[in-house]
């Protein structure tokens, strides 16, 4: 029967156990993964083959080669959406809170390829809620993400689009994009790139974020669906403000949020 | 004269007294007039969407049965008895 071996396909005979698999493939195994889940050596002797499983065999500390890599970055992955992820094309508006953590979820999942558009660059009051660092401060955000990205999943192909987006170029920037996410600061813009891409685009799915900030109650932010194609993620009131400042968990809470919803979006699991 | 439901985000519910209203208008710019005209919650309309003679407030986003509306095209924008306006405006922070 054929199964898949670290994404690969193999055949194993039925009747196979997950244990003898690894004593037959790759006996220095200590991490073994079947259809996303660890299994310990004793669950694994016991557990029967079925067609169709997954299983990765890794051992820690060993750097797999590029060849198989690829397949073992996605290994905990929900068996099968790796490949539909993919083919998946998600744009970001906005590389700063909501962007930066919203793409390396995004890229860590396996997202094909995602379009980021920003046009500013890290300075050091963005690194209390952004993915940089210290020694990023200064480089474009889009470009200092692509880096970050590329050192989580070099796998994914991220169009770093420099530019300040306006009603003018938003939606030929995102024409691509399957899906958009709205990960602005400004209020304005927010609405901007709302009648900018859904005028252009009205059956694309748009994920806006408004209300994140202050460590208010992390429950209150919430996924609303305000028609078929528009979405909004946060609490709806808690705005950055003046004595309102923005803090990591809660922007990372949110641009969580709006990446879940994309992958279930592109995977068909939203009605 | 068409009367369609208007829905608001929380924040502007704060500010309005109410999330749903049912309003009078011929085009979604009508209905935007009768509510900054409405002598319970007009003022605070006028301040936080709409003045009737001035753009929309930049960060609104409205939407028409689902459909997001350019704000500079709302006066085009005809509706009809029972259609549905969402008006939201999202707060800032990212």
């Amino acid at each position: 029967m054929k199964i898949r071996l670290n994404e690969a396909v193999a055949q194993a005979a039925y009747g196979t156990t997950l244990g003898q698999l690894r004593r037959a493939k790759k006996p220095a195994a200590d991490v073994i993964i079947y259809n996303g889940v660890v299994m310990r050596p004793a669950e694994a002797s016991r557990c029967v083959l079925k067609a169709g499983d997954r299983v990765a065999l890794i051992k820690r500390g060993e750097k797999p080669s590029a060849a198989k890599m690829r397949r073992l970055l996605c290994a905990r992955n929900t068996p099968g959406v790796t490949e539909r992820l993919r083919k998946t094309v998600i744009g970001i508006a906005g590389a700063g809170g909501l962007g930066s953590n919203a793409a390396m979820a995004l890229a860590r999942s396996g997202v094909g390829r995602l379009i980021v558009a920003d046009f500013d660059v890290v300075e050091p009051s963005n690194l209390n809620r952004q993915v940089y660092s210290v020694s990023q401060i200064g480089m474009r955000k889009v470009l200092a993400l692509k880096e970050n990205i590329r050192a989580a999943n070099p796998y994914v192909r991220v169009d770093a689009v420099k530019i300040r987006l306006n009603k003018e170029n938003a939606a030929r920037v995102f024409a691509k994009a399957d899906i958009l996410l709205e990960a602005f600061d400004d209020r304005d813009a927010k609405a901007m790139l709302a009648a900018a891409f859904c005028c252009r685009f009205p059956k694309r799915p748009l994920i806006l974020a408004s209300g994140l900030a202050a460590c208010a109650d992390s429950n209150s932010i919430r996924t609303r669906r305000l028609s078929p194609y528009v979405y909004v993620v946060g609490d709806m009131i808690t705005g950055a403000a003046p004595g309102v400042g923005l803090m990591a968990p809660r922007v990372g809470i949110a641009a969580c949020h709006q990446a879940n919803l994309a992958l279930r979006l592109a995977l068909k699991l939203e009605k | 004269m068409p009367k369609i439901h208007v829905l608001v985000s929380a924040n502007l519910k704060e500010r309005l007294g109410h999330a749903r209203f049912s309003v009078e208008g011929k085009t979604a710019l009508g209905v935007l007039e009768a509510m900054a005209g409405h002598h319970e919650y007009g003022s605070s309309f006028r301040e936080e969407v709409y003045t009737p003679g001035k753009p929309a407030k930049p960060y609104c986003i409205f939407m028409l049965n689902g459909h997001v509306l350019d704000a500079k095209t709302l006066g085009k924008v005809s509706v009809r008895d029972g259609d549905l306006l969402h008006i939201m405006a999202p707060v800032g922070g990212g």
